[in-house]
């Protein structure tokens, strides 16, 4: 039960807000044509997020949201 | 276990005493722990009491507010693209096929970009001057400039009280037609949004419901737990009646467009409270200039301008602005001001300015967003966010799906209220349809406006929004007030 809770009620919202970022992040880099290296990276993170809210898995989830973070930020830094 | 252990060792070890005194240790730090879990688990329930409380409260009181706001804002989003097919459609005004845009010019600053300058296919010289001939008083002339192929550069300007807008072709130097700006679709919209069609604080309303639309999806994160329980995302249960079918829509919906919403509420709250806030706290705008005054105002509107090395201008002292409005001085300063937007970027339309001035075509003024501070980029970032402006027609759509799922979530929310207090209300049309009446009364006041909007003038338009913005508001304001003391005058005769 405990598992449960902090999937469904912690885990996968905190991915869904992500998810939110993450898609706009992409369309928004596709449709200004700016093919910057990030645009790889974060489709693949973003269809992972996905793919972890669908599987409801914790390390997926944590590693998906992870992975994300990292990209972003260094796209934002760099 | 350590307790045990340190129990032992002093003396006998494993005698009936120190066992039963362990024993009671034991037991009395379990109840301590048991009495302090249950104390945080009531504080817990507490706490989502209060936020299920100011969710429900916000929802209520301005539900109807963020609904109508986020439908306008779903259209608003694509108020160029609208404004285009009119203008194209309806007053059959376009460029001729071969004018290729400013926006087209290569981002890069090379020598090669200079040189296939696409500025000189934009004309607009002898329009201009026909224009002034036929308008002497011409003041506070705005030049747009067109975006993409075959749209009309427009003229806005004021000769006396009236406001005009002319629709140029820009590649063939030809006045196509013109009409009166205010009473535009892209204006109805756009005043709509920003703020409900009503000038003297309707903008600060508008600014309440970005706050109350914040506070619903802050409060609405924290209760999700509480509702969903058992149930796992994104499971709808369909044949436990509408009551149930409309709070799990609202569930997974407002947790799926969660940052959207945050986003749009903090950014929208920001833009509708930032004229009061910025005069509150001395905030100034970071891209405002004002020049020095060294002509006579005639003198000034007067000054002949060569437009065609204006532009070629503008291209080699900002390569890497899209102009998009040109606006040349009439009050003395004898400038030129070109806004424009950098490609890719995510801030505020218009806001990368070029100041020349008029004599010898040299910048005056330069605003480069890339290259001032983050409070600068932080302030212009808004606007850009809050509108999905920065990522072509793929972001509108998605704004525009997100936006129509928020006033969805006003909706949902209003049909699971009615549910929750339909019994004890005793009312006479069921949920739906009261929400269905509401629904389409919105609209129906909606559309009336844009009507007169459209087709009488915008002074009416705003004076009907005005009367049914202040009426509803004071109305409402009397009801709860009446209620609350009717309520107060029952019960004291009861307590007696």
């Amino acid at each position: 039960m405990k598992e449960f809770r902090l999937i469904q009620h912690k885990l996968i919202p905190l991915a869904l807000f992500m998810l939110n970022i993450g898609v706009i992040h992409l369309v928004y880099l596709l449709a200004a044509y700016c093919y910057t290296p990030f645009v790889i990276p974060i489709a693949i993170c973003s269809v992972f997020m996905t793919w972890s809210i669908v599987k409801k898995n914790k390390i997926l989830i944590y590693l998906s949201v992870g992975a994300y973070l990292v990209v972003l930020l260094s796209n934002i830094c760099l | 276990m350590r307790t045990l252990r340190t129990l032992k060792t002093p003396g006998e070890p494993g005698t009936d005493v120190s066992l039963a005194q362990a024993k009671s240790v034991e037991s009395f730090k379990s109840v301590k722990s048991a009495k302090s879990v249950k104390r945080t688990e009531t504080g817990d329930k507490k706490k989502k009491k209060l936020m299920w409380t100011i969710h429900h409260l916000a929802g209520l009181y301005a539900g109807i507010l963020i609904a109508i706001l986020c439908f306008t804002g779903a259209m608003a989003v694509f108020i160029p693209e609208i404004d285009f097919l009119i203008q194209k459609h309806y007053y059959s005004a376009s460029s001729s096929s071969t004018l290729s845009t400013l926006s087209t010019i290569p981002t890069s600053s090379t020598a090669s970009a200079l040189s296939s300058s696409p500025s000189d296919d934009i004309k607009f010289s002898r329009s201009l001057a026909e224009l002034q001939k036929k308008y002497p008083e011409m003041s506070g002339l705005t030049i747009s400039l067109p975006r993409q192929p075959g749209q009309v550069a427009v003229f806005n300007f004021k000769d006396g009280k009236k406001t005009f807008a002319y629709f140029i072709d820009a590649g063939r130097d030809r006045v196509e037609g013109s009409r009166n700006p205010l009473n535009s679709v892209a204006n109805y919209l756009r005043q709509m949004h920003v703020r409900l069609y009503e000038g003297f604080w309707g903008r600060q309303l508008v600014g309440i419901g970005g706050i109350a639309l914040l506070v619903v999806t802050i409060t609405g994160f924290f209760i999700y737990a509480d509702f969903m329980k058992k149930q796992p995302y994104p499971e709808i249960r369909q044949k436990k009646g509408m009551r149930i079918l409309m709070g799990d829509w609202h569930k997974i919906l407002g947790i799926s467009a969660l940052a959207f919403n945050f986003v749009i509420a903090a950014t929208g709250a920001w833009l509708g409270l930032q004229p009061k806030l910025e005069k509150w706290f001395n905030i100034e705008n970071p891209n405002d200039f004002t020049p020095k005054v060294i002509y006579s105002p005639e003198s000034d509107a007067k000054m002949a301008v060569a437009w065609p090395e204006v532009l070629k201008s503008v291209k080699r002292e900002f390569p890497e602005l899209i102009p998009v409005s040109i606006v040349p001085s009439d009050d003395g300063s004898a400038t030129i001001s070109i806004t424009g937007n950098i490609k890719g970027l995510i801030y505020e339309r218009n806001i990368n300015t070029l100041l020349l001035s008029k004599t010898t075509l040299k910048p005056v003024f330069k605003y480069d967003i890339r290259e001032k501070p983050f409070s600068h980029q932080f302030y212009f970032v808004q606007e850009g966010l809050h509108f999905g402006d920065f990522g072509g027609l793929a972001v509108k759509i998605l704004y525009t799906v997100l936006g129509l799922i928020t006033s969805f979530l006003s909706i949902s929310g209003f049909i699971v209220y009615f549910y929750r207090t339909d019994k004890k209300e005793k009312r006479k049309l069921s949920p739906l349809k009261i929400t269905f009446i509401y629904i389409l009364i919105i609209i129906l006041v909606l559309t009336v406006i844009a009507l007169i909007s459209t087709l009488i003038g915008y002074k009416q338009a705003a004076t009907l929004a005005a009367i049914l913005v202040n009426g509803i508001l004071t109305g409402y304001l009397i009801y709860v007030i009446l209620q609350y003391f009717l309520k107060k005058y029952r019960s004291k005769p009861m307590a007696a």
